[in-house]
């Protein structure tokens, strides 16, 4: 294949990844971040930046799977003599705008002595990217089990780069050195040489085959449910919303229950966090539950805004739509609700120990009260595709201004939502001034849980939910559900 | 469950044949079997004489294939969509531009394709399709969506590529469709094909029985 046609390939791959309007915003943000970062820059100690860094590598380990096929590809990609695996490392390619503008603006500005060491972060910056990016678009294409080795690899160099930064390869991004080159350029090799060949050959012949048994799919009792229930009763609701259907060996649906699954890991999740904390200095248990606090959000809010895909609009409105949100989303808030309890119970427990922990509460509480409308709105608003036939997205999802402005929106009610932890930990450090950081805490978690009860109220309970609802309705079809 | 069993059939170069079924009855899967999509649990499929599975290069360098419900790109133009199709077949700019033309698509060229109605996002679909001017055209329900003048125009350009050699092959459960594009017809039912023979030789049957066309094709389905 030559030149300009890869040339091609991959720049309208870019172009459906990516909006103009969300470059234009990604750069105005790392202009602005770079600018700050090189005027606050008065020290050589740089080790402050490693757990940023870790936490970057986190974000980009949560980015898996945006690579995955998708409905187009299908139709449109596979049934020519293409090399598929042309594509995909051409999808590959155009997803390292992000790891690299990410990684780039917390390094960039950092001062290095002569050319060579600006030749090393150079490599060093190129084989992380691509590093990440191969693992994302590699996880994407394979199986749950295989999905977990490509997740785990990318968590791993996220907590080295927090606990132990000179294990990690990012540490040549701060400290460039041959050593670091090496070592970054060898993880990207090795993601390489496990790229999912065998995976994208076997779905360019067999895609239909391939799909349809090994992806869960919603199912046709699923639907009927669905079409039947209007729900009837909150039990019926709970069900339908707590249930996946697998099809097995192609032909057996089988129910796997959400509630179960989700539980499980819920308290697996609260037992390791509390085992971290407790084994951790007390420095290092705040950074512990933050981290904890942080990922947790983004899972249910990921999670629970991802389920938007399988809605079926002439399933689910063909009935009465007001009781059918009504419903849904009061099923939706109490299987959250069930979820955070673990959590919960995790941070009054290690109060007993590290009392700003206790402060988490109000957040993981406002979680059940916002997360399950608010996620779906800002999918909506964000344009997340529908999933179709073979349970594959229609359209690649996009990286626009929207999807941009609904993630600052998420981090900020992160931000909104936490803030108490952190003043917590803050008056923890500031002796003199920790009674009127506690109190601040105490009216802020107030403040938070009576906005988010009013949120709830006014999507859920309320004669506002109707014009909510018919938003969403309009702004589905306007994205192309059916 | 069966979704096809026992068929076998072999359409000449230049031919142009329709599969008639009711819903269900295996006309997708017969299809995506013979685009390379999905490979059967036993058998051959063969296009332009390469085997869909073991030369997939070759076989799907010759033929284009419309499927059931397509999904072009949504967040590239009508253009857009036709270069990317073009690039990954090796066409020049010039295949983009008889596209167009040939599916009407100029009004609409510069458009995404997230923003197109139903019916213009199938003839979208069709010049993705037939952009290299296939040997072979695989067509699933290819008048979905279009309106009547749309649809006469596609009916139009199908013949002409069928006269001028293209081998077409149409699934569709109307049989008025299948009258106007093609002139061998193989009913299909359960997975099964249940009777072959031609456009003709089916009226005359329905003339013989004093019956319409479509009630001897319900006859042969049941």
């Amino acid at each position: 294949m030559n030149a300009r046609r890869l040339w091609k390939i991959f720049r309208l791959n870019f172009k459906m990844m990516y909006s103009r309007w969300f470059l234009a915003f990604i750069a105005f943000y790392f202009a602005v971040y770079f600018m700050a970062s090189v005027s606050a820059m008065r020290t050589e100690d740089y080790a402050p930046l490693f757990p940023y860094l870790g936490v970057l590598a986190l974000l980009l380990a949560s980015g898996g799977g945006s690579l995955r096929v998708v409905k187009s590809e299908v139709d449109f990609v596979f049934s020519t003599p293409v090399n598929p695996l042309v594509v995909y490392i051409a999808k590959t390619a155009a997803s390292t705008v992000l790891p690299l503008l990410l990684l780039g603006a917390f390094t960039v500005y950092l001062p290095r002595p002569d050319v060579i060491s600006h030749v090393e972060y150079a490599a060093s910056l190129i084989f992380n990217t691509a590093f990440f990016a191969l693992t994302a678009g590699a996880s994407s294409l394979v199986s749950i089990r295989r999905w977990i080795l490509y997740a785990v690899s990318q968590m791993a160099v996220a907590a080295v780069t927090i606990v132990k930064p000179e294990l990690s390869p990012l540490y040549g991004l701060v400290y460039p050195s041959p050593f670091y080159v090496a070592y970054s350029g060898a993880l990207a090799a090795l993601m390489y040489a496990f790229f999912p060949r065998k995976r994208v050959r076997e779905l360019a012949v067999n895609a239909y085959g391939v799909l349809a048994v090994a992806v869960p799919r919603v199912s046709e009792p699923e639907e009927r449910a669905a079409a039947r229930a209007q729900f009837g009763t909150p039990w019926r609701a709970v069900w339908v919303t707590s249930s996946t259907y697998y099809r097995r060996r192609g032909e057996m649906f089988i129910r796997a229950s959400t509630l179960k699954t989700g539980l499980v890991i819920s308290l697996v999740a609260a037992a390791a966090g509390y085992a971290a904390a407790r084994l951790s200095p007390p420095d290092l248990a705040e950074v512990v539950l933050a981290l904890q606090s942080f990922l947790a959000f983004f899972m249910f809010f990921g999670i629970a805004a991802n389920t938007i895909e399988r809605e079926r609009l002439w399933l689910s409105l063909s009935g009465d739509a007001d009781m059918y949100f009504r419903c849904r989303m009061l099923a939706r808030s109490a299987l959250t609700a069930v979820f955070v309890t673990p959590l919960a119970a995790e941070a009054a427990a290690l109060a007993l120990h590290f009392p700003p922990a206790l402060h988490l509460i109000p957040g993981l509480a406002s979680i059940p009260l916002v997360v399950p409308a608010a996620s779906w709105l800002a999918a909506a608003y964000a344009g997340l595709p529908q999933m179709r036939e073979l349970d594959l997205l229609q359209s690649p999802p996009r990286m626009s201004h929207r999807s941009y402005l609904a993630m600052l929106l998420v981090m900020a009610y992160y931000l909104f939502a936490f803030a108490p932890y952190y003043m917590a930990v803050a008056a923890s450090y500031i002796g003199d001034l920790s009674h009127l950081l506690y109190a601040a805490a105490r009216a802020w978690s107030a403040v938070l849980l009576s906005l988010s009860a009013l949120f709830f109220y006014a999507t859920t309970l309320s004669r506002w939910r109707r014009t909510v609802w018919s938003w969403f309705v309009n702004k589905l079809s306007e994205n192309g559900y059916v | 469950m069966v979704a096809l069993d026992g068929v076998s059939f072999e359409v000449s170069c230049g031919g142009a044949v329709a599969l008639l079924g009711p819903n269900g009855a295996g006309k997708s899967t017969l299809l995506r079997i013979l685009a390379g999509l999905l490979r059967p649990d036993a058998g051959v499929a063969r296009m332009c004489g390469y085997d869909v599975q073991r030369q997939p290069r070759e076989a799907k360098a010759c033929m284009g294939y419309l499927p059931d419900d397509p999904s072009p790109f949504s967040d590239l133009s009508v253009r857009e969509n036709l270069e990317y199709v073009a690039a990954l077949r090796g066409l020049d700019g010039s295949a983009v531009d008889w596209a167009i033309e040939a599916l009407g698509l100029g009004d609409i060229e510069d458009r995404l394709a997230s923003s197109l109605s139903r019916g213009n996002k199938q003839r979208l679909a069709l010049a993705l399709a037939i952009i290299h001017r296939p040997r072979v055209l695989l067509l699933d329900e290819p008048l979905n969506y279009l309106d009547i003048p749309a649809q006469e125009s596609v009916i139009k350009l199908l013949r002409e590529m069928n006269a001028a050699g293209t081998t077409i092959l149409v699934s569709t459960h109307i049989m008025s469709i299948a009258e106007r594009l093609a002139r061998e017809v193989l009913v299909t039912n359960r997975g099964r094909i249940v009777w072959r023979g031609t456009v003709e030789e089916l009226k005359a049957a329905a003339r013989d029985a004093g019956e319409r066309i479509e009630d001897v094709v319900a006859r042969l389905m049941r």
